[in-house]
């Protein structure tokens, strides 16, 4: 089941209209209602403050009454997160019409080939989703990618490791893994206790898988998800075992880690774009579109303000700066 | 069970997606709702702890397998279950003491943790009545009970009282927390140091020129993030016309402010741009592999 | 070019035994090399500095949130800024957003206790102490461990609206409601608004990225600590003015030890740090070297 059910083509633009209308009205009716209830009162103070107490008095009232409905202070992200689903509505269903476009994304056409090699030495393969649990985005984009990566170990018939650092990662790893199994029709060869849970602590955890590596000597190892301090452990360490390593991680400070030390690297968003790569699914490629659509409506609007900021702060361009100013207001 | 397994994950994740959705953008006049912000996430908190017991079952039970069955490496499956029981249970022990508290009785000598965190030290009791502040009185005795010289009376709180046999568990744990486990922590951490010698020898080859411009940005941040930095900006001041220019902390600055941080903040406009489209896809139900199966 | 050549495929372990020599033999035999602080840290100094600023008796709210494996990198600059903070006459108020950086926190509010009532006389001799410090500073008056709240975002928030409800107890069990520290001239019940400053010494998640983004709430300065490997991170946030200042790791702790005038473990580090960062270069230029000279030998066979 899906949420979205195939409208008609005309219906996404007026689906657009209609939502960009909704949000700038629901901004603007704040303000007006309060506004108009301010200068009400206001009237009314003027004609009759001698008689109901001060002007101040009687205008801090609407203050306590007209509570927003709406976080003001939210307006951007709400339009930011409106364009996005825009976007992604739009080329989710242009995406059934037609085949889209990923740019190649080495670590990801690498995965097959990495099993095979894998399969060929006769070792295993071991997958880490990253240590942290199944509330971080990064770690369902690393579980979703263990189904196919698991499909490929049951397909080749080699071992699949996978130790965890959450019991309830853990839960659903074993579940995704052995569905891959059942599918590929390989349920003899899952084998429940390889993805277990080692523990909480994040060096514990590193030494566990430390050695886990040292003694089953993996072929293939991959580490797609949430990484921390423990990201050049394990990659180095995979490494002494002569392993092939793919990594994954959209945090900023673990990536240079990843690149130094291991033969292919997802940066940031490459994580996400995974699922898309690997399934071709229209409906993920087509959000993933969308997706840099918007990352184009950011570089625009960052080309533009640092234009204008610049510009605003020689001589020349003096005039501009209320332009600068309410645009950078604006963004805030 | 396609029910079960499937399609009620998928109508849950919908209407709780929807409705911390609302609750982030609701204002001041939506009170119940915007509650639901920080209501929630409490409600996640608590069934995660449930799953700790689910994650600390299954340890157990592989390792004891792995012992009953004398597999290879049985031995640091052995180790594992040792400080395993050890931890858990002097945990327990001192952090269930509350519970079998008993009034403190006068004249009795108990035991309070020094500021080490590791060893106790014996006290009497002289007035168990709690003053305003809570706190009772007592003295510092030796192991024999004599009231030790040259101290006076102090005033502490109760539950910092043990007895003889809590006490030696208090500092069991400690030493097993503050001679192994922090001590543990810390060498894992410093492995780093080796790894990103041996990772930057090997892995630092000047391919291209864009890995030449890598190299020299990494030269000069590690030389002006240490001292010797300086000494070489003083050594480099001595060349005519540029050398005044050469300060490294400076130019370290200048890198690590303006390209470091422009690539790190478009890396994570990135990886945000990917949070929320990857997490729209999981609301909306466009992305269910994570739940086994087709997508 | 043989020798290169074989550089190549040098073994690891030798890499390592060599970091580890250029890491003790400057510890066993010491020299001093000399440390210039930077903007961000010298930033944060004047801040603490600055009697209009933080007058005297100001609480700063410090959050310990790091672990054991944090420890070498973050205890210094906590240290430092803790002494400079007795020495100003300011009142620190430790708290922590993970499990064990409460008992960071004690060991860092402890030895920088010491440390300043130690140095006392000295300097009040030299005159470099505020006019009201106290020769002996004690725990619930002049500063306090309230130890580790769950709940990251969650708890900073319950801080914004009531900062003493989750705390009723210090970390020793302490009535928080009697304490000194927490008492103001009119009466008030303590609040975030009372805060001076707001500094977290961060290892990674739930440290001082959760203030700023409550920044909307508590509208109070804010300053950080954080491992080198955090510094790009937190650039930014210097750069935006989210910040005031930071220390960034060992060499952050070393220029705030300089500018207090207190040698402690961050310039202690620093010339272990200095070695261990030549010899890593060294062994990149050795490894570029061994590159260039395999591929010479490649094109003298193909040619």
């Amino acid at each position: 089941m899906s949420i979205f059910r195939r409208p008609p083509r005309s219906f996404v633009p007026i689906l657009a209209l209609i939502l960009c209308a909704l949000s700038m009205s629901f901004l603007m009716a704040d303000q007006t209602v309060e506004s108009t209830v301010t200068e009400h009162r206001q009237g009314e103070a003027a004609l009759c403050c001698s008689d109901h107490g001060t002007t101040e008095e009687l205008t801090a009232k609407p203050a306590a009454e007209a509570k927003p409905w709406f976080a003001k202070e939210r307006k951007t992200v709400l339009i930011i997160i409106v364009l996005l689903l825009l976007f992604v509505s739009y080329f989710t269903f242009h995406a059934q019409r037609k085949e889209l476009f990923i740019r190649r994304i080495s670590g990801l056409s690498a995965l097959e080939d990495a099993v095979g090699r894998a399969t060929e030495m006769g070792r295993g393969v071991m997958y880490i989703p990253g240590i942290m649990d199944m509330d971080d985005i990064q770690t369902i984009a690393g579980v979703t990618i263990m189904g196919h990566v698991a499909k490929k170990t049951a397909e080749y018939d080699a071992a699949f490791y996978a130790p965890m650092t959450r019991s309830f990662v853990m839960s659903v790893a074993q579940e995704i893994v052995k569905q891959a199994y059942l599918e590929k029709g390989r349920l003899d060869a899952f084998r429940p206790d390889r993805i277990n849970y080692l523990t909480d602590d994040q060096f514990g955890f590193v030494a566990g898988v430390g050695g886990i590596m040292m003694r089953e000597k993996p072929a293939a190892c991959f580490y797609l998800g949430t990484f921390y301090a423990e990201s050049l452990i394990l990659a180095e360490t995979g490494n002494s075992v002569g392993a092939i390593q793919i990594a994954g991680t959209a945090e900023p400070s673990q990536i240079p880690f990843f690149v130094a030390a291991c033969d292919y690297t997802l940066i940031g968003e490459e994580l996400f774009a995974a699922s898309a790569y690997l399934s071709k699914n229209p409906r993920e490629v087509g959000s993933l579109k969308g997706q840099d659509m918007l990352k184009l409506v950011i570089i625009a609007v960052t080309v533009i303000g640092t234009l204008l900021v610049t510009i605003s702060e020689t001589e020349f361009g003096k005039g501009l700066t209320p332009l600068t100013e309410s645009f950078m207001q604006y963004l805030k | 069970m396609i029910f079960l397994k499937r399609t009620l994950p998928l109508i849950i994740t919908f209407i709780t997606g929807m409705i911390m959705i609302v609750a982030f953008f609701s204002g001041e006049g939506l009170p119940s709702i915007k509650s639901l912000e920080s209501t929630l996430p409490k409600w996640i908190q608590i069934i995660m702890t449930f799953t700790m017991v689910l994650g600390a079952f299954s340890l157990l039970r592989i390792n004891l397998q792995k012992i009953s069955r004398k597999a290879d490496g049985w031995g640091y499956s052995l180790v594992l279950i040792i400080g395993f029981l050890s931890m858990a249970f002097l945990g327990f022990i001192t952090g269930s003491w509350p519970m079998f508290d008993k009034p403190l009785t006068n004249g009795e000598i108990y035991y309070v943790l020094c500021e080490d965190n590791v060893s106790a030290r014996p006290i009497r009791v002289i007035d168990n009545l709690k003053d305003k502040e809570g706190k009772i009185k007592v003295e510092y005795v030796d192991d024999k009970g004599e009231k030790l010289a040259d101290t006076e009376s102090a005033m502490i709180p109760p539950d910092t009282a043990r007895t003889r046999n809590m006490s030696y568990a208090n500092s069991m744990q400690q030493i097993l927390f503050v001679g192994v486990f922090k001590n543990a922590q810390s060498t894992m951490f410093s492995l780093l140091a080796f790894f990103v010698a041996s990772a930057s020898f090997r892995a630092f080859r000047i391919k291209s020129k864009e890995a030449g411009l890598l190299m020299g940005s990494a030269f000069i941040v590690m030389l002006g993030n240490v001292s010797i930095g300086s000494l070489v900006s003083q050594i480099l001041a001595y060349i005519p016309v540029i050398g005044p220019y050469l300060n490294i902390a400076d130019i370290k600055e200048w890198i690590m402010t303006y390209p470091s941080s422009a690539a790190q903040s478009a890396i994570l406009i990135g990886a945000m741009l990917g949070y929320i489209s990857a997490s729209m896809k999981i609301i909306f139900g466009v992305e269910r592999s994570h739940l086994g199966g087709e997508g | 070019m043989n020798i290169f050549i074989k550089l190549k495929n040098l073994d690891r372990r030798w890499v390592f035994l060599f970091v580890a020599l250029s890491v003790i033999i400057p510890l066993l035999f010491p020299f001093a090399l000399p440390v210039v602080p930077t903007k961000a840290v010298a930033n944060l100094h004047k801040f603490i500095e600055n009697a209009e600023a933080l007058p005297e008796g100001t609480r700063c709210f410090l959050s310990f949130d790091f672990d054991p494996a944090s420890e070498p990198e973050l205890k210094p600059s906590a240290v430092a800024i803790l002494v400079h903070m007795f020495r100003r006459n300011l009142k620190p108020i430790c708290g922590a957003n993970w499990p064990v950086g409460g008992e960071m926190a004690e060991v860092a509010l402890v030895e920088a206790a010491n440390a300043y009532m130690s140095t006392y006389e000295d300097m009040k001799a030299q005159g470099k102490l505020a006019p009201g410090c106290k020769p002996i500073i004690e725990r619930g008056v002049d500063y306090v461990n309230l130890g580790y709240k769950t709940g990251a975002i969650i708890h900073v928030k319950a801080l914004c609206n009531d900062f003493m409800y989750p705390y009723p107890q210090d970390r020793d069990g302490n009535s928080t409601a009697e304490m000194a520290i927490f008492r103001n001239p009119d009466g008030r019940r303590f609040a975030m608004s009372d805060v001076g400053l707001i500094i977290s010494f961060t290892a990674g998640t739930g440290g001082i990225e959760t203030f700023i983004s409550m920044a909307g709430e508590h509208k109070r300065p804010m300053a950080a600590g954080c491992t080198s490997v955090n510094i790009p991170r937190f650039t930014t946030y210097l750069q935006s003015g989210q910040l005031i200042g930071m220390t960034g790791g060992l060499p952050g702790a070393a220029e705030y030890e300089t500018l207090i005038e207190r040698p402690g473990k961050g310039c202690a580090g620093m010339t272990p740090q200095s070695i261990a960062h030549l010899v890593i270069m060294l062994f990149i230029i050795f490894g570029n070297l061994a590159y260039i000279a395999e591929q010479r030998n490649e094109a003298k066979k193909k040619g």
